[in-house]
């Protein structure tokens, strides 16, 4: 066995963990003693109070321990942990207590107070041992004969000091063969204890599935209700009319034939508007450019179709469900309308791109001018099916969408994944949170502009979020999780 | 005859207007939605109403229970409800405030003008209409051993017209058939379903609704 460089280098950086870990073992050891004197409060209750805080200390340390761990051993954590923040019911402190990560926890937190330290300490020791007695014991000469070298053995002589300097070789070969194992150990037991189990991983795993079914199963249904409401309120209520003009033209041409050109010329208009409405509601339904030329094609027959200079770039697109695309190409198409219709820009930046997470791919469009800015999604009419949960009152969907300080809005979907959700940055803002995304039932004008987008967004499980502070650039961001 | 009109549909609430006012009706007021129809609605200033189903603000049955609710407050006020499908539920329902001067039609039937201002004026004379939808669908519904099942096609078709409140005249007039054959017809169907055999239009209407739903 021969000390290479690069030998040298991973024991340094695993000396280096191992001693960074002996330091975190201080804050350990703190909070396992805080731990064991606050369970005799505990059955009193009055420990209940400072329960949170041991717990999201806890919480802190492992998720770190973690973090360091993996970041040393070049590990995935597979699923983001459970992260304690915010003030927590009687219930909740239970269920907390009792939950599978808070056992982890503290099964780690044994681990390390126990072998943390020691691993530390010889990582330290084992190499300041070997180069001590490598480097003094040939200078036992040095010493004065009354006080001479005192090291594990009294060196007074030059077989002592080369026995001195055995010993220093002894360290040395025990630090380099002990330093990596140590910092192995450590780290994945670490990381073992840390992470679920197989069996958690997949019942989280068939949580998501649910999930996104659910939501693409309400999609579905959204869509359908969406096409329903064209029909009825486009074609049918048009024909209707077609057949009520035509009646009374029939009833005005009994008694004066010219008295019934007015009602013919009406019912025309009236079936030609009935035209118009069905073929948007079929081209709503799939747009065949789409079936022809995919959603690059698509969007690049889009792009240039604008009035306004546009580029695009759809290098990092994948292909998604037809249903996600055939909603990304209407968001651009809306995008683009709204910008040329509003912004008054002079460029405009079209990214369409595939953004994979450990989840789910995601379908990012995001649509970006130089214009004037000042953007806002107008409040959906009629009744909001509510997102977020909060402002559900029917018939009301004003005050739908809130803008954050920064000029940023989000909508989130009203079947957006729980966990999708929970740890992005919706939520988390005082002001950032909008609410109620009208799904299909709202005024009939209202199927058009960012409304328009971020309902179709919603009914996807997506989201909207917007960014046009007052003097531009505006941004819209809209994501299409790629799920179903 | 003054007329109330909902319907939230711009060109089919004009439409309507102009139609009922060519015919001699008297408009006495039109909303596009059912709420402001009944916020201004005052007994005894109106005759009859006639209101689309599917309205503001959850397009749903709005209509309808306007309709409901307009009957509630003026015991069997006329009114005709416009529909673009039939449900037979909701028909029931009409029926279930009381049988007289209630409508239930098909939006596109405005287009027969003459047909649809018979109607409206048999429901404001407390009449029952009930599409021919709508009997369709009461029928389908009927099991095999049904009695209705042993009724002829041709009285089928009477008693179709004779849900839609014709009288006998107007029944032989629109299948072409003497008076003669038409009571002998009612009297047929009657009989096989058991009901006592009775001369006035909307009665004979009630009794084959009141069987139909049973």
């Amino acid at each position: 066995m021969r000390p290479s460089q690069a030998g040298l280098r991973t024991r340094a950086a695993d000396a280096v963990f191992l001693l960074r870990e002996a330091a975190y073992w201080l804050a350990s050891l703190g909070i396992l003693v805080a731990g064991i004197v606050l369970l005799p409060f505990l059955s009193l209750g009055i420990g209940l109070y400072a329960l949170p805080g041991v717990l999201g200390t806890l919480d802190l340390l492992a998720a770190r321990a973690q973090g360091r761990s993996a970041g040393f051993a070049g590990a995935v954590i597979p699923f983001d942990r459970r992260r304690l923040r915010g003030r927590y019911s009687f219930g909740e402190l239970a269920s907390l207590v009792t939950a599978p990560e808070t056992k982890r926890d503290l099964s780690w937190l044994l681990f390390n107070a126990a072998f943390a330290l020691v691993a530390g300490v010889l990582a330290l020791a084992l190499p300041l041992g070997a180069l001590l007695y490598l480097v003094v014991s040939p200078l036992w000469l040095l010493f004065p004969a009354d006080a001479p070298l005192e090291m594990t053995i009294t060196i007074t002589s030059w077989p002592a000091a080369f026995l001195g300097m055995l010993l220093g070789v002894a360290y040395a070969v025990l630090a380099w063969l002990l330093l990596p194992w140590m910092a192995r150990r450590l780290s994945e037991g670490t990381l073992a204890i840390l992470s679920p189990r197989r069996y958690d991983e997949l019942s989280r795993r068939i949580q998501d599935l649910s999930a996104a079914r659910a939501s693409a199963l309400a999609a579905h249904a959204a869509e359908l209700r969406r096409i329903e409401r064209e029909l009825h309120d486009g074609a049918q209520n048009r024909l209707v009319g077609v057949v009520m003009m035509l009646g009374l033209a029939q009833r005005a041409a009994e008694t004066d034939p010219a008295a019934a050109v007015p009602f013919l010329e009406r019912a025309q208009d009236a079936a030609s508007e009935a035209l118009a409405g069905l073929r948007a509601a079929v081209h709503d339904i799939y747009p065949p450019v789409l079936d022809e030329l995919g959603l690059g094609g698509a969007a690049s027959a889009l792009t240039s179709r604008s009035p306004i200079p546009c580029s695009l770039d759809v290098a990092g697109l994948l292909r998604a469900p037809a249903a996600v695309e055939s909603a990304a190409y209407f968001v651009l198409a809306e995008a683009l309308t709204n910008a040329a219709k509003h912004s008054g820009a002079s460029r405009i930046e079209v990214v369409l791109r595939t953004e994979s997470t450990s989840r789910e791919d995601v379908l990012v469009v995001e649509v970006t001018d130089d214009g004037r800015g000042g953007a806002a999604v107008a409040p959906a009419g009629g009744v909001g099916v509510a997102a977020a949960g909060a402002d559900t009152g029917a018939g009301t969907g004003a005050g739908a969408a809130r803008r954050g300080a920064d000029g940023t809005l989000h909508t989130a979907g009203a079947g957006s994944f729980g966990a999708a959700g929970g740890d992005s940055d919706l939520g988390t803002g005082a002001g950032a949170v909008a609410a109620a995304v009208d799904v299909g039932t709202g005024d009939a004008g209202s199927g058009t502009g960012l409304a328009g987008i971020a309902r179709r967004a919603a009914a996807f499980g997506g989201r909207l979020v917007l960014s046009s502070p007052r003097g531009g650039p505006t941004k819209v961001r809209v994501e299409l999780p790629c799920a179903f | 005859m003054r007329v109330l009109i909902a319907e939230d549909d711009a060109l089919l609430r004009a439409g309507l207007e102009l139609l009922l006012k060519g015919e001699g009706f008297e408009v006495a007021g039109s909303w596009n939605n059912a709420d402001d129809l009944l916020a201004a609605f005052e007994p005894g200033t109106a005759d009859a109403a006639v209101l689309d189903v599917r309205m503001p603000p959850t397009f749903t049955n709005e209509g309808l229970r306007a309709a409901l609710e307009l009957r509630s407050r003026v015991p069997d006020f006329p009114v005709l409800v416009l529909s673009a499908y039939v449900e037979d539920r909701y028909a029931t329902r009409l029926l279930g405030s009381g049988a007289q001067g209630v409508g239930y039609l098909l939006k596109e039937r405005v287009g027969k003008v003459g047909d649809f201002v018979d109607a409206l004026r048999r429901v404001a004379d407390g009449g029952t209409v009930m599409d021919p939808e709508v009997i369709a669908q009461l029928f389908s519904r009927r099991s095999n051993q049904d009695p209705i099942r042993s009724l002829t096609p041709r009285e089928f078709e009477v008693l179709g017209l004779v849900a839609e409140g014709l009288g006998n005249t107007a029944i032989a007039q629109a299948i072409s058939v003497s008076e003669t054959a038409v009571s002998k017809h009612i009297g047929n169907i009657f009989a096989k379903l058991g009901l006592a055999p009775s001369d006035t239009g909307h009665r004979r209407v009630l009794a084959a609704l009141a069987y139909l739903r049973s």
